[in-house]
């Protein structure tokens, strides 16, 4: 699975989490996890793997709770469906 | 009249004219244009008919703005027409909340308390407005200095328990404080939580910036043809220390908050 930013209107950005003032005119607060996810990708492609790593780097191995990739994914989907993300091979 | 210091010109027409002239003269009286024209100033112009014949109103009312045979239901639907004319006339320029907007009498200081309809703006204003000076219950207009842009409508209320339709009443028939030279400056955002069956006292908490965004975007117009517009309301939060929601139950419980938000130091 890969991911790309969709333009927005605005984002902000507080003490590693981030708002993001979506095209269909609405503000979507951002987990942690997800507005980690967020501030790697760009409007170019990225490999959820790639994502992946970059959360790995920042928060560790998420151990018992599942693995990254997994979880990393989840994000992804979410930030789908807030509609300022794009998937492909999902 | 002026509406956000938008110049708007109602031409009132039909054999009703004068009486609706009358009575939006009355109504709107603290939006009255006392200023002369200025030579560049363009004034937007809102032409309303109304006319008891219904046959002679199906004839004359295209290419009017707003029209009806009823004086009070026109006199309703008139005040959202001129809300909407001077917000999109000001889109852009100034951030403009859904709101009362209430000053201290001396040092200008202003709160501003937003929220949706249903939590109370109206009442808000008819309350506290007669200890506050009254600057609007509909719409805040702030510059970029942070400065209030007054917008003194009449208060829509229903005088009636069986009355259908609310009457625009003019503040200063209902005792509000006038508006002074000013200026008035924004030092307070308060974010409006009307909980029917809350106790006691209003609590008031101050919200992390980026989660009184969401609400703070609902209810201001046009955030979209704001540059940044994130960028631009959390600067303004931060301006005043923070959004503060506020959790009543009736109007009054709020007199205190918002004594001690607009008395401190200007």
């Amino acid at each position: 699975m890969r991911a790309r930013r969709l333009a927005v209107v605005d984002e902000y950005v507080e003490e590693g989490r981030v708002a993001v003032y979506s095209e269909a005119d609405v503000v979507v607060l951002l987990s942690e996890l997800a507005s980690m996810a967020w501030s790697v990708l760009d409007e170019t492609w990225t490999d959820a793997e790639d994502v992946a790593a970059e959360l790995v780097d920042v928060f560790g191995a998420p151990g018992a709770e599942g693995d990254a990739l997994t979880m990393t994914e989840a994000a992804l989907h979410t930030l789908a469906e807030h509609g300022i993300v794009e998937l492909e091979g999902a | 009249m002026r509406a956000l210091e938008v110049a708007i010109d109602v031409a009132c027409t039909g054999s009703g004219g004068p009486e609706l002239a009358r009575a939006v003269a009355a109504a709107w009286d603290w939006c009255a244009d006392d200023e002369a024209q200025q030579p560049h100033e363009s004034h937007r112009r809102l032409t309303v008919l109304l006319e008891d014949d219904a046959h002679l109103l199906a004839t004359t009312a295209a290419g009017t703005d707003l029209f009806g045979t009823d004086l009070t239901m026109v006199m309703d639907r008139l005040s959202p027409v001129i809300t909407r004319l001077a917000v999109t006339e000001r889109a852009g320029d100034l951030t403009m909340f859904h709101a009362c907007a209430l000053a201290d009498p001396v040092t200008g200081n202003t709160a501003v308390l937003f929220g949706p309809s249903g939590t109370g703006k109206t009442t808000l204003a008819r309350t506290l407005g007669t200890d506050f000076v009254y600057l609007t219950d509909e719409t805040a207009g702030v510059t970029r200095e942070g400065l209030m842009v007054p917008y003194p409508k009449p208060l829509s209320i229903l005088l009636a328990p069986r009355d259908r339709l609310k009457h625009q009443v003019s503040p200063g028939e209902l005792g509000l404080q006038p508006i002074g030279s000013g200026p008035y400056r924004l030092t307070a955002l308060v974010q409006l939580r009307r909980i029917p069956d809350h106790r006691g006292e209003a609590t008031l908490e101050v919200l992390p910036t980026i989660d009184a965004l969401p609400e703070m975007v609902t209810q201001t117009s046009y955030t979209r043809l704001m540059e940044r517009p994130l960028h631009r309301l959390a600067a303004l939060a931060e301006s005043v220390g923070g959004v503060r929601r506020a959790t009543y139950a009736e109007a009054a419980q709020l007199l205190p908050v918002v004594r001690d938000l607009v008395t401190g130091p200007s």
